[in-house]
């Protein structure tokens, strides 16, 4: 990495060096998210990034909000994979309450956090290819299946991406009629349309030349960044909280994780595309062994909860990478504190590294092969 | 009289060529609707056939925005600088059956000398909007336009050189014909025809902005590039402009390896001439914008290595095997020498120099654990 | 016929006076396009299709492209003003050209062509220039395709040093 100082006297010393603001209203910053660039020519120099635009006090707000009205909150973190954090704001709160969670509810979350992966990778894959240059074609294809799985939300939860489904304890209801074996069929389908994307991309001499060698990072500097997710183990390095933690009911399924060799977009895109197989594997599974029983622990209170003072840290694999909830109780109705560790934020700390030497087409690949979502940046 | 035909043959150019810009610019939202799964423009008239009626009202009324910062004459001139060479290039395309307008003897170094004032208007464009992202997209242009010029030129050389003519009326004649009396002659059926047209048309390709060489006004990276400060109508006219470039290019291919007005089977000869043309312009076109709903954008330095260590290379080689083919007197011969040598070239340079740094095949692990 | 000629004169002074005199960088480099393009006019309207078109495509389609693009990677500041008209540095200036013009205007007095009706001559075709090209300046022909070469492989060594400039020159020395 250059470091600050050197730059600062390259810009001075040279008139060559233009300075560049990508965003915030930037066709292809995910949101307003901004990139200040130094170039050379067409090669990043100098790249720092600047979020807060989308600050809207979430963790303040939550600390004044009782423990289940926050849950509609987090659907707002990561418009996309609102079931996710759900789930992980529910783990947390149930830690520090000591809530147990009935089987078919953990089923029913290992689905529906599954079903988010796969339409949060799918409109990835679409994004990362639109931001390469795709007039929205694979994009569009990603949405068509996308869509089937945002109604399958909408007749669960009543909520195509702001579901507010999970309860602690437990979710907030149970499935309807037909809404497994429709979950099966579209379980049964999409391998075809994953065959089709991958015949589609992971050979197109474009794609390759786009992202193979583009944003390398390697392992050791991932895990120092304390990179998560795809973005992680795109590096090599084994680390899935699913496998880690086992939370839910994860050591159940029969499943594995994913992993690369050397670091690049080519690399994260990939592992996108293997992870869907995954857990197209584990969604089959949970949907032929869904037991029958209550969705929700009956003893669990969810209206004025006021858990024992102490502290508990929930985490989970969102699509994105590690999700976690820190809260505090102080015996009141509310968290004394209440803090998010956002996988997006932290997965964009190293992307000054991965974008200085390349080109400034690159950085927008490269920003996309990360996958933010800015709800959840800058919160 | 003869003033009266020209203007009637002007008119019919003009008409014909605004008309298919209008069909084409809806054309190509449905199709790539189409290939997107989607249903495109259907709001106005039936199936939104009146969308480019629609598109022009709104494009004239909407309100001309220039910069505080811009130089507001060239703001202004740029836009006609682009439309204007792009139409000149209609007069001299060889639509045959008596709509030919004129017949220069030299006219494809009119066509090069005219199509390349464009690039000035890209510049205008670019640095007159005061806009670091359309200085930036105006770079890019001329570098890529520049660039691309030489295998196009090059390109162009083989059937002047067999045809032994500059004009392009000379060189569809040359085209005419059938082999067996059923294969015609085009200059396509050639081995170095077939490598001619492919790199003719990569080329105009990137000379007309198009995906997947659209890194000018890339919107990922540079919003719009040279158009990014463009509203209304001075929008509408570059984006004229560049349809009328792609007509233009496609015209050209059509002109020098896929025999003009010429029928492709001896039965169908009753078709006049120009029909033909534009039927084989249209399908060009079309080509033009299922490439654009299919292939992400380059990169700038992979577009510049494609040119200079693929593009350029492989035109010297396709020059030099029109000639074997001319002096082998076409014919199995012909096939063997040009054809190997073409092949051999085509596998040597991707080999050799456009090998690309990364491996293709990677290995992925799946952890159990 | 001489009319056309005379405004073809016109604009060509025309532009090369505001090339010279626009304190505006890109103004001047419009200007001389402006100039080229007026240039190859006159070539066209006496009848030298060829060259008037070479003219075009060289010079408007290649060297102010070219002028123009290193105007946009030299100076992105001074742009818009490149100091004023007369300063003493011009005096220099103004010689060199005044000697030029002199030489010219001499050597064209000389030769009598401005003496006497000036005879047209016959209809060139692209052909018969071939045919000379390659055979009486054959040799000129190929001499200037080595000097080309050597410039462009010049250019490419000069650019490996610089690699930002780097594409731009080896373009440069297409012309």
């Amino acid at each position: 990495m250059t470091s600050t100082e050197e730059v600062e006297s390259i810009s001075e010393k040279s008139e060559r060096l233009l300075n560049i603001s990508m965003g915030p209203q930037h066709p292809s910053t995910h949101g307003v998210f901004r990139m200040k660039a130094v170039l050379d020519g067409e090669t990043v120099v100098k790249l720092t990034p600047v979020f807060g635009y989308l600050h809207r006090n979430h963790e303040k707000l939550a600390e004044r909000t009782s423990y289940l009205g926050n849950m509609p909150y987090t659907d707002r973190l990561d418009y996309f994979c609102s079931l996710t954090n759900n789930w992980a704001y529910a783990l947390s709160v149930e830690r520090l309450a000591g809530i147990e969670v009935p089987e078919r509810a953990e089923y029913l979350r290992v689905i529906t956090a599954e079903l988010t992966r796969l339409q949060n990778h799918l409109a990835f894959l679409g994004f990362l290819l639109n931001d390469m240059g795709v007039w929205a074609t694979v994009l569009i294809y990603g949405f068509r299946e996308r869509e089937k799985i945002l109604d399958l939300f909408e007749s669960l939860t009543g909520a195509r991406m702001m579901c507010n489904y999970m309860r602690f304890g437990g979710c907030r209801c149970d499935v309807p009629d037909g809404w497994v074996e429709e979950a099966k069929r579209i379980t049964d389908e999409l391998p075809g349309v994953l065959d089709e994307l991958e015949q589609l991309l992971t050979d197109n001499e474009i794609v390759v030349a786009r992202t193979q060698g583009v944003g390398t990072v390697p392992g050791r500097k991932a895990i120092n960044a304390g990179l998560t997710g795809p973005v992680l183990r795109a590096s090599g390095v084994n680390y899935d909280v699913r496998k880690v933690d086992s939370y839910g009911v994860y050591d159940r399924f029969d499943f594995s994780v994913p992993l690369g060799s050397v670091g690049d977009c080519y690399d994260r895109f990939m592992l996108r595309l293997l992870e869907m197989r995954q857990s197209l594997n584990i969604l089959k599974a949970a949907l032929n062994e869904l037991p029958s029983g209550p969705i929700i622990n009956p003893k669990a209170k969810n209206r004025n909860l006021r858990p024992p003072a102490g502290e508990a840290y929930g985490r989970i694999e969102s699509p994105k990478g590690e999700l976690g909830f820190y809260l505090v109780s102080d015996k009141s109705g509310t968290p004394y504190r209440y803090r998010v560790r956002p996988p997006s934020l932290v997965n964009l700390t190293l992307l000054e590294d991965m974008c200085v030497g390349q080109k400034v087409a690159d950085v927008v690949v490269i920003l996309g092969s990360i996958d933010i979502i800015l709800g959840e940046v800058d919160r | 009289m003869w003033l009266v035909i020209i203007q009637l043959k002007i008119g019919i150019i003009l008409t014909f060529f605004s008309l298919l810009f209008a069909v084409a610019s809806l054309a190509e939202r449905k199709i790539l609707a189409r290939i997107q799964n989607r249903r495109g423009p259907n709001r106005v008239g039936p199936c939104g056939l009146f969308q480019p009626i629609a598109d022009g009202i709104k494009m004239l009324i909407k309100e001309d925005v220039v910069p505080r910062k811009a130089d507001r004459a060239l703001h202004f001139l740029a836009p006609i600088v682009m439309v204007a060479p792009m139409v000149l290039l209609f007069g001299i395309l060889p639509y045959g059956g008596g709509l030919t307008l004129v017949d220069l003897e030299v006219g494809l170094l009119f066509f090069f000398a005219v199509s390349s004032v464009s690039e000035l208007a890209v510049f205008m464009a670019g640095w007159s909007s005061a806009n670091k992202y359309s200085v930036f997209g105006a770079m890019r242009a001329i570098a890529q336009m520049v660039s691309y010029e030489v295998p196009l030129v090059l390109v162009a050389i083989t059937p002047v050189m067999v045809a032994g003519s500059l004009s392009l009326v000379h060189m569809v004649e040359d085209q005419a014909g059938y082999a067996i009396g059923v294969i015609p002659n085009w200059f396509v059926l050639t081995p170095w025809g077939i490598v001619g047209f492919l790199l003719l048309f990569v080329t105009s390709l990137a000379e007309a902005n198009r995906t997947p060489f659209d890194l000018p006004e890339g919107e990922s990276e540079l919003v719009a590039g040279h158009l990014t400060e463009y509203s209304g109508f001075k929008y509408a006219l570059f984006f004229m402009g560049e349809y009328f470039g792609i007509f233009a290019g496609s015209g050209l291919a059509v002109a020098l390896f896929l025999g003009g007005g010429g029928a492709p089977l001896p039965l169908l000869q009753w078709i006049p001439p120009y029909l033909w043309f534009f039927v084989k312009l249209v399908v060009l076109v079309g080509i033009v914008i299922w490439v654009r709903a299919s292939l992400p954008r380059m990169r700038i330095d992979q577009l510049m290595d494609l040119c200079w260590k693929g593009l350029v290379p492989l035109a010297f080689v396709n020059l030099i095997a029109a000639a074997i083919w001319h002096y082998s007197g076409g014919g199995w011969q012909g096939w063997i020498l040009a054809g190997g040598l073409l092949v051999g070239a085509y596998l040597m340079l991707n080999r050799v120099v456009l090998r690309s740094r990364c491996s293709w095949e990677r290995k992925y692990y799946l952890a159990k654990s | 016929m001489n009319v056309v000629l005379f405004i073809i004169a016109a604009l060509i002074l025309v532009g090369a006076l505001a090339t010279v005199c626009v304190r505006n960088l890109v103004y001047c480099a419009l200007s001389l396009a402006a100039t080229f393009a007026a240039l190859g006019m006159l070539y066209l309207a006496l009848g030298a299709e060829f060259i008037g078109w070479v003219q075009i495509l060289v010079y408007v389609g290649a060297v102010a492209v070219l002028i123009v693009f290193v105007i946009l990677l030299t100076a992105p500041d001074r742009m818009r003003s490149v100091g004023p008209l007369f300063s003493r540095s011009r005096i220099l200036g103004v010689g060199v050209s005044l000697g030029v013009f002199g030489t010219i205007a001499y050597a064209v007095h000389k030769s009598g062509s401005l003496k006497g009706s000036l005879s047209m001559p016959a209809e060139t075709d692209m052909q018969s220039i071939g045919e000379e090209l390659l055979s009486s300046y054959l040799v000129p022909l190929e001499a200037t395709g080595v000097l080309l070469t050597v410039a462009l492989i010049g250019a490419v060594l000069f650019a490996r040093e610089e690699p930002v400039e780097g594409s731009e020159e080896s373009q440069e020395s297409k012309d």
